[in-house]
């Protein structure tokens, strides 16, 4: 009986010195929301690209799901989906994406579809990704044109190395891989010009580049990197990052070319 | 235009011809000059100028300077005063024309312990601050006897009603519910740009320098211009011509130094300065934390009609935080090898200057001169960098690979050079003229680099003419002030802003105050609020070709006095925003891409009380205030209305100060205030990175929200004490005997003194953390009191 007033006492003592303590922190200060913002759905990261590894095409779908920022012990991860690519093309050809590796193909296990799946720059795809009590997440793509390095443009000095990429409509991102003797050397990411080539200037470079890979992005994934608020930020006006329907996310396209440097 | 300059000739004729006959019988005349402090020989501003046995008087303006109309031929009695100074009497006798006098010197008086206060002196006369309906004076003794200000301006003015802070950490304020970048800050006529430090969120103007500070948050006249909110026109010592005095406050850290000395015949000179070196952060973060600022200016008192000053002031702030070396300091205590992938990178580095010529003539009586040419830039370079990677591995055998990388870097350059002319014009006691012209050529160079994509730069060369006049007219109670504003931005169509101030006195001690005005502002501020942690600076961005911000004023004010030292105010405002712009940083391309054109409005009620009653001086406000805007065609929150970001609904304001002995006063600081609107995070949602070479991702759980500021804060509650004792033996008092130096004191600083804890800055959501899933985990920066000190000598 003694020991169960110890117990009670230490119980009642260490709820209130939490209370206290929480009291002092400022815990039940809590924010008052004008209204629950928080929509469920899913959140997908999808890439269309016409390169392959094997016979299997690179492009891939990764889904999770957005939770409530505060209130639930749910995870970001879901069951399988049922996803589904079409090419808009007029012939309407629809294609399963299946949550795979296929076979440690690739390191990481995604929505990927089969060997069939050939696209090319110019198709058009449309997505839609379902889930039981999740809102069917629907999003378009276009495969943009490889990157063209207008070459005559090329100027290469002991440290620095300029060139310019052509204009093209449908890139509006640009990413610059400079490579010397297969290690990389330099690297840039820039928007595309729409009107205009884009000039590409790299200094403090060392001597003896041989190489660029250009990767170019559709509007979708370039509004996703340019545009996303990722600052170490606190109750600041950070939109959810979505360029998709009914959910978050996006869908996007991406086109891939190398250019070797004159020696 | 060329027709405006032509009338405007015209006019400037006609009245310097005017003022310039010799009188007849039944003419009028005109009688000025300035009044200065005796010792310092410092102009005196709101010092009282009557005619004795007479009902006429002036009150001196801002250059010290003052005028009386409408005298004829005779014998008069001048009694000038001032608080804190001996009345004197100036026997005077106008003959055929008007008179400028010598410089008249006030000496100065011991206050009592009663007359000890804070306040500034107010006049019952119907004078030019008078007809202001949102004019709030601040002195330096005001600024230094808060607490917490830090002796700085911007610290100081947030005890204002209508004046709050922005967010944590920031110098910035808005005023009225209006965004930080339409709030003029000028120092002795010229414009500065970001008068910011970022070390210590404070001013870049040394309290030191300061003779006035005069703020209008609203409803102010033609005179000034180019900002919508408000202006804060600060006013600094000329110097002394006479003798040496300064003032020094040593400190290992953080010194201060402040000297006005002669430089020839009716010449003086003041040098001030400060350096600060941040030993703490610098010592954890081992970068390089340091500020410094310093004015100098040489005034000539010619004679007692021609004045010429020179100023230059020039500021330098740089803070970097590189949290990669701070984990080194915990050893075994944390995995710090989850941080071996982690940098934190934090930089700001920014320079203001100005430079500038006055030339101040009395050309007759009733005709003041004001001829101003000056130079101001500001640099400005911001980066903040976050880069973090982690492999994780997962219970099936999978690895997940974490990345948070965020690096945005916003740069600002502006250069002002500006001309401008004001004539002031009094010959008849019922009417003051007021004209001028300013000219400005600005040079502008922004860019921006968001998640390390360089969105590139761009270079501006706009020019801004401005044309105004307004006149005041007094007719027994009743004062009016009409005037207008006409400005050319960059050689496009004119565009006009009206404005009027009224004031009537009625009976029982009270006065009446209206005002209506039209602003419009040319250079706007990229809100960069969302991307940095914290927008010290506002970076300013000239429009092309878009119409400027446009805000509409309407206030009515109504003050009476309780006695001869205590007085009561309510003032009602509204502000119609039918022009308002914003960058939205995160949903669009390129620089003016992102400009999104809005509206809004704001309204509130402001009550204050100041004076003093017996030893205790200061003031008490409350204040009732909302604000909203909109963008409609824009992203930003949809294109719905939401409320303003700083607005604060019920604010009550006190700073009150307790001079118990001659010697030991007692300053406090109170202030509760509403919460203001956040836009808390609703949502986690991952962020993927994408590396295109390998065809691998990593990602970041984020928090995200669509509702902006769709969630208040809690209440703001600061109680702070502050000391101040004059040091009459001791060790302090025997050094400052060994150097010299007339007083010495020393201030304590108690914050947060009843450990209220309540004042949260920001919030990160619980979840994950275990017995706190379902709240949101506060941050502040107050939780426990904390107290500072200062030693300061003057001689």
């Amino acid at each position: 009986m003694k020991n169960m007033k110890y117990l009670i006492g230490f119980l009642l003592l260490s709820t209130g010195c939490m209370d206290v303590v929480d009291f002092y922190l400022g815990i039940p200060l809590q924010p008052v929301a004008d209204e629950d913002g928080f929509i469920p759905g899913l959140n997908l990261f999808g890439i269309i690209r016409p390169d392959s590894t094997g016979e299997y095409n690179n492009s891939f779908i990764l889904l999770q799901k957005v939770i409530p920022a505060i209130g639930s012990n749910d995870s970001l991860d879901i069951g399988t989906a049922i996803v589904w690519v079409e090419e808009l093309n007029g012939m309407n050809s629809r294609h399963d994406f299946l949550l795979t590796d296929h076979n440690h193909v690739f390191s990481e296990k995604g929505y990927r579809p089969d060997k069939e799946f050939r696209p090319k720059a110019g198709d058009r795809f449309f997505v839609e990704c379902a889930i039981r009590e999740l809102p069917v997440l629907t999003a378009t793509t276009i495969v943009p044109n490889a990157p063209v390095l207008l070459m005559h443009t090329l100027r290469v000095s002991d440290n620095s190395l300029s060139f310019e990429i052509q204009a093209d409509t449908t890139i509006f991102m640009l990413d610059v891989y400079v490579y010397k003797a297969g290690g990389l050397a330099a690297y840039q990411r820039l928007p595309g010009e729409q009107g205009s080539n884009t000039l590409v200037l790299l200094s403090s470079l060392q001597s003896g580049t041989d190489s660029i890979d250009l990767y170019g992005y559709d509007e979708k994934m370039a509004t996703y990197y340019m545009t996303a608020n990722t600052s170490l930020n606190f109750n600041k006006y950070r939109e959810s990052f979505s360029t998709v329907e009914n959910g978050y996310g996006v869908f996007g396209a991406m086109n891939h070319a190398r250019f070797y440097l004159p020696e | 235009m060329k027709k405006i300059f032509i009338i405007l000739r015209r006019f400037l004729i006609l009245f310097l011809l005017t003022g310039s006959f010799p009188a007849t019988q039944g003419q009028l005349l005109t009688i000025s000059g300035y009044v200065s402090d005796g010792k310092t020989r410092e102009t005196l501003i709101g010092a009282t100028v009557q005619l004795k046995d007479e009902n006429k008087a002036a009150v001196t303006d801002g250059n010290g300077f003052f005028s009386i109309a409408g005298l004829r031929k005779g014998e008069y009695t001048l009694v000038i005063s001032h608080l804190g100074y001996h009345e004197k009497e100036i026997a005077v006798i106008m003959e055929n024309k008007g008179i400028v006098l010598k410089d008249i010197h006030l000496d100065p008086a011991p206050l009592s312990l009663e007359e000890v206060s804070i306040i500034a002196p107010r006049s019952n006369e119907i004078a030019d601050r008078a007809i202001e309906a949102s004019h709030i004076q601040l002195t330096p003794k005001m600024i230094q006897s808060i607490p917490t200000a830090g002796k700085d301006v911007f610290a100081a003015v947030k005890y204002l009603p209508g004046i709050d802070r922005t967010e944590p950490f920031s110098p910035l304020y808005t005023v009225r519910g209006g965004d930080p970048g339409e709030n003029a800050v000028m120092l002795d006529g010229v414009m500065i740009y970001n008068p910011y430090h970022s070390s210590i969120t404070s001013g870049i103007f040394n309290t030191m320098t300061i003779k006035s500070v005069d703020l209008l948050v609203g409803g102010f006249g033609a005179e000034y211009g180019g900002r919508n909110s408000s202006v804060m026109y600060i006013t600094t010592i000329d110097g002394n011509p006479n003798e040496l005095h300064g003032e020094i406050e040593p400190s290992t850290f953080y010194s201060k130094l402040f000297l006005e000395f002669p430089a020839g015949k009716n010449a003086s000179m003041m040098v001030a300065g400060r350096y600060l070196y941040d030993i703490v952060t610098n010592f954890i973060f081992q970068s390089q934390n340091y500020f410094y600022d310093y004015n100098l200016s040489y005034t000539n008192r010619i004679n007692n009609r021609n004045r010429l000053t020179l100023k230059y002031f020039e500021s330098k702030d740089y803070t970097g935080y590189n949290f990669n070396t701070f984990y080194r300091y915990f050893g075994n205590t944390f995995n710090t090898e989850l941080y071996d992938d982690f940098e934190l990178d934090q930089r700001n580095d920014w320079k203001n200057r100005a430079a500038t010529l006055i030339h101040k003539l009395i050309v007759s009586p009733g005709v003041y001169v004001r001829n101003q040419a000056y130079y101001s830039s500001h640099r400005s370079e911001n980066y903040s960098g976050l880069d973090f990677r982690l492999s994780a591995p997962e219970d099936d055998g999978d690895t997940i690979q974490l990345q948070w990388q965020s690096k945005n870097r916003l740069g600002s350059e502006i250069t002002d050079m500006g001309l401008k002319s004001t004539v002031s014009v009094k010959l008849a006691n019922f009417s003051e003229l007021k004209a001028g012209i300013e000219y400005n050529a600005y040079a502008f160079n922004n860019s921006i680099a968001i998640n390390d994509i360089d969105n590139g730069s761009f270079e501006r060369f706009p020019s801004l003419l401005a044309l105004f006049v307004e006149d005041k007219i007094t007719a027994g109670r009743f004062s009016i002030r009409p005037g207008i504003r006409a400005t050319n931005y960059n050689n496009s169509t004119w565009m006009y802003e009206p404005r009027i101030n009224a004031a009537i006195q009625l009976p029982g001690q009270m006065k009446l105050k209206l005002a209506y005005g039209e602003y419009l502002q040319y250079i706007i501020s990229m809100n960069s609020a969302e991307i940095e942690m914290t927008q010290i600076v506002d970076y300013y961005y000239p429009l092309g070709d878009r119409e400027p911000g446009k805000s509409v004023h309407y206030i009515a004010g109504l003050e009476k006095s309780l006695s001869a030292s205590l007085f009561v105010s309510i003032d009602g405002y509204y502000k119609e925003n039918p022009r308002v712009y914003a960058f939205d940083m995160n949903n669009y391309f390129g620089f003016s891409e992102r400009i999104q054109q809005g509206n809004g409005n704001a309204y509130g009620i402001e009550l204050l009380i100041n004076g003093k009653v017996r030893n205790v001086s200061g003031w008490i406000s409350y204040s009732y205030a909302r604000a909203r805007r909109q963008y409609p065609d824009s992203e930003i929150n949809d294109g719905k209305a939401y409320d303003f970001d700083y607005n604060r609904p019920h604010t009550f304001k006190s700073v009150l100060t307790w001079q118990m002995t001659p010697t030991f006063a007692l300053n406090t600081s109170l202030v509760l205030l509403s919460g203001i609107k956040r836009s808390i995070e609703n949502t986690m949602q991952s962020y993927y990175y994408y590396d295109p070479v390998t065809n691998q991702t990593a990602f970041f759980p984020m928090y995200t929200t669509n509702r902006k500021n769709g969630a208040r804060m809690p209440p703001v509650i600061n109680l702070d004490l502050g000391i101040r004792k004059e040091l009459l033996s001791g060790l302090g008092k025997d050094l400052a005997d060994f150097l010299k130096a007339d007083e010495s004191y020393v201030t304590v600083t108690i914050r947060n003194i009843l450990f209220l804890y309540r004042n949260v800055e920001f919030y990160i959501p619980g979840s994950g953390i275990p017995g706190y899933g379902d709240k949101y985990i506060p941050f502040g920066s107050n939780y426990l009191p904390s107290a500072g000190f200062s030693y300061t000598l003057k001689f």
